[in-house]
């Protein structure tokens, strides 16, 4: 199991054509990683940019890229999902559309889309990302405990779901 | 883990490697100019290393130093920082002209906040929300029974679950965005899409009530009557449709810290008061039905999770006090809500002189980008300001004080949007040429028209653009989103 914060910087990341090597290499995986997070390519490819934007700006001083983007793109994610959330509350949005019949796509992802935000998040980062609970507490801003409860909580949750 | 669980977690890898497999991705060259979400707020999401902090109490008085004098309210500069850097650093006080119709600007809602915490960046303004035609909230006498009937314009429902609900095809769900059980019932009536949502409740019994309700009119957007069954009564409605909220918005760090995300205390209030506007709001109803509701009908929305507490009064005025992950203390939340209260126009365009106050003096100049003039329009100095993360612009037009954005997470691309006399203008600065436009785009290639007359700079590898937006537009586009003709 790797920790973003452990990995090696990408080669010739301190010079200032790494920045561009790293966007290659990483966008593939940070933009499916939003994805996974909010569900949506679109929003996805812009949490992305805006990733890797932050990472322009301070790409001199980053030790480990490819760590502080995808712990950027979960927060932003994270921030993106709750003012949508409020918004919608806010704007009544009590019943959107996209009913579909169970069945209709993965049974599983349907069921992970169910489950509160911070539980889907938490399965993501250890079973996509293959984070252990120290480094989702760490990017989630919880204890090593906490991550491991939430987890819990994830899977049981999503036991219900598919039950 | 159980070897159920080894099962689960198996099967949760395959899922969510297969979708993302399944993503198309296609190479997209970096482009730094490029606009990442629109309407994310940068700075909202903490930093790797934030952590949360316990606050100290709301300070006894708002801080406000500033002399107000006869219509004019000037930031007073008599003992500037010693620190202060760059270029700019000579260039005179920033002052704001009070019009006569400061009114028009006014009023907002704005917070004491906790003791220690200055603010850093302020908005406020009008915006339409379009609401569905009705609210309407049933509860159980004392049974906690709680069920919401919305009804919106259109008729999409989606293929029925095999639910028959007042004689029509009905799809049942959880809940989206609630973690409290309860179901949402959707079905078609006499053209309108009905939801309705419920817990505490059985699907049965909630069938059964729904059944037996009868519109008051001809059309569902005159609602139900009250029903007769004695299970659950209406307790509130709301009529929808366009409701204007006039909203404010306010950023504060700790005095100690910086404004970097993620470092020291955070907080931002946001307000909304519904102008012109009768009875409870959709929203309010809305509300009630998530929430605890108190004596005063006040409905109290915690997140502790992410630091928000909202709070919603039976008018459909809310605030919502976010303190981006940096506390989970409710109470501490609460309090800086309490202290919510609605203030003038004088009281937002002086927080926002001294907030102007405050980037001059505490954040140094960068880069100073000259803009020549072009005819009517005179030279002017658009000013990029940075102190670690946070950056801000300042414009200062020829014969005139320099107004300043407020300080925030921005990012390579910072603007600001500035009335200076009778004249509106809109400036941004980043590392790549930047365009102003009258149409909106989500282009990552931003290759959208310029607004006429925009003027650009360069200097030391900064780009600045500046314009004055014609007087017929209420609103232009930049990076960062829509930015509104100021009122003042």
């Amino acid at each position: 199991m790797e920790e973003w914060r452990s990995l090696p910087g990408p080669e010739g990341s301190e010079g200032p054509e790494g920045f561009d090597a790293v966007y290659v290499a990483e966008r593939p995986a940070i933009v499916r990683l939003a994805f996974l997070l909010v569900r949506d390519q679109a929003v996805a490819e812009e949490l992305a940019q805006e990733a890797f934007l932050r990472l322009f700006a301070h790409f001199a001083t980053v030790e480990n890229p490819p760590g502080f983007l995808r712990t950027v793109v979960v927060r932003l994610a994270s921030t993106w999902r709750r003012r949508r959330t409020m918004e919608a509350q806010r704007l009544t949005l009590v019943a959107t559309d996209g009913h579909r019949l169970p069945g209709e796509l993965d049974e599983t992802w349907e069921a992970i889309g169910r489950l509160r935000p911070e539980r889907a998040e938490v399965l993501v980062l250890r079973f996509y990302e293959d984070l252990d609970h120290r480094a989702i507490g760490r990017i989630l801003g919880c204890s090593a405990g906490t991550a491991r409860s939430r987890l819990r909580r994830a899977l049981a949750d999503l036991k219900g779901e598919l039950t | 883990m159980s070897a159920d669980d080894d099962r689960l977690a198996a099967e949760v890898r395959r899922t969510l490697r297969s979708q993302a497999d399944d993503l198309p991705v296609a190479d997209v060259p970096f482009d730094p100019a490029a606009p990442g979400l629109p309407g994310l707020e940068r700075g909202d999401e903490d930093a790797p290393g934030a952590g949360r902090r316990r606050w100290a109490g709301v300070a006894a008085a708002a801080a406000v130093v500033l002399a107000v004098g006869a219509g004019a309210l000037v930031a007073a500069d008599d003992d500037p920082p010693a620190d202060r850097t760059g270029p700019g650093a000579e260039t005179p006080t920033t002052a704001i002209s009070i019009p006569a119709d400061a009114a028009d600007a006014g009023p907002g809602a704005l917070p004491t906040p906790p003791e220690g915490m200055e603010a850093w960046s302020l908005r406020w303004g009008t915006t339409t929300v379009e609401q569905p035609p009705l609210a309407q909230l049933f509860e159980g006498r004392g049974t906690g029974a709680r069920l919401l009937v919305v009804v919106y314009p259109d008729a999409v429902v989606g293929e029925s679950t095999g639910l028959i609900v007042r004689g029509q095809p009905a799809v049942a769900e959880p809940a989206p965005d609630v973690d409290d059980g309860s179901t949402v019932l959707a079905w078609e009536e006499n053209g309108a899409r009905i939801t309705a949502q419920y817990r505490g409740v059985s699907e049965d019994e909630v069938i059964a009530v729904l059944d037996g309700l009868r519109w008051r009119t001809a059309t569902p957007a005159g609602g139900f009557a009250n029903p007769t069954s004695g299970l659950l009564d209406l307790v509130v409605e709301a009529e929808g449709g366009p409701v204007e909220i006039r909203t404010t918005t306010v950023d504060y760090r700790d005095e100690a810290g910086s404004v970097a995300e993620g470092e020291g205390e955070q907080l931002t209030v946001r307000a909304g008061v519904p102008v012109d506007h009768d009875g409870a709001t959709v929203a309010a109803v809305t509300d009630r039905y998530r929430d605890t509701v108190d004596d005063d009908g006040r409905v109290t929305h915690v997140e502790p999770d992410l630091g928000i507490l909202r709070r919603t009064d039976p008018d459909g005025s809310w605030v919502e006090v976010d303190a981006n992950g940096t506390t989970d203390d409710e109470d501490a939340l609460g309090e800086v809500a309490d202290t919510v209260t609605e203030v003038d126009a004088v009281a937002l365009l002086t927080l926002r002189a001294e907030i102007e106050q405050r980037v001059v003096a505490e954040v140094p100049v960068v880069a100073e980008v000259p803009i020549a003039a072009d005819g009517d329009d005179p030279a002017a100095t658009v000013e990029h300001r940075a102190d670690g993360d946070a950056e801000a612009v300042c414009l200062v037009v020829e014969g005139s004080p320099r107004r300043c954005s407020g300080a925030g997470v921005e990012g390579p691309d910072v603007e600001g949007s500035f009335l200076v006399g009778e004249r509106w203008y809109v400036v941004g600065v980043g590392r790549q040429a930047r365009t102003i436009s009258a149409e909106p785009s989500r282009s990552s290639t931003r290759d959208w028209p310029p607004l006429p007359g925009l003027r650009r700079g360069q200097a030391d590898g900064w780009h600045a653009a500046l314009v004055v937006v014609p007087t017929d537009l209420e609103a232009v586009y930049a990076d960062a989103g829509p930015l509104q003709r100021p009122a003042v």
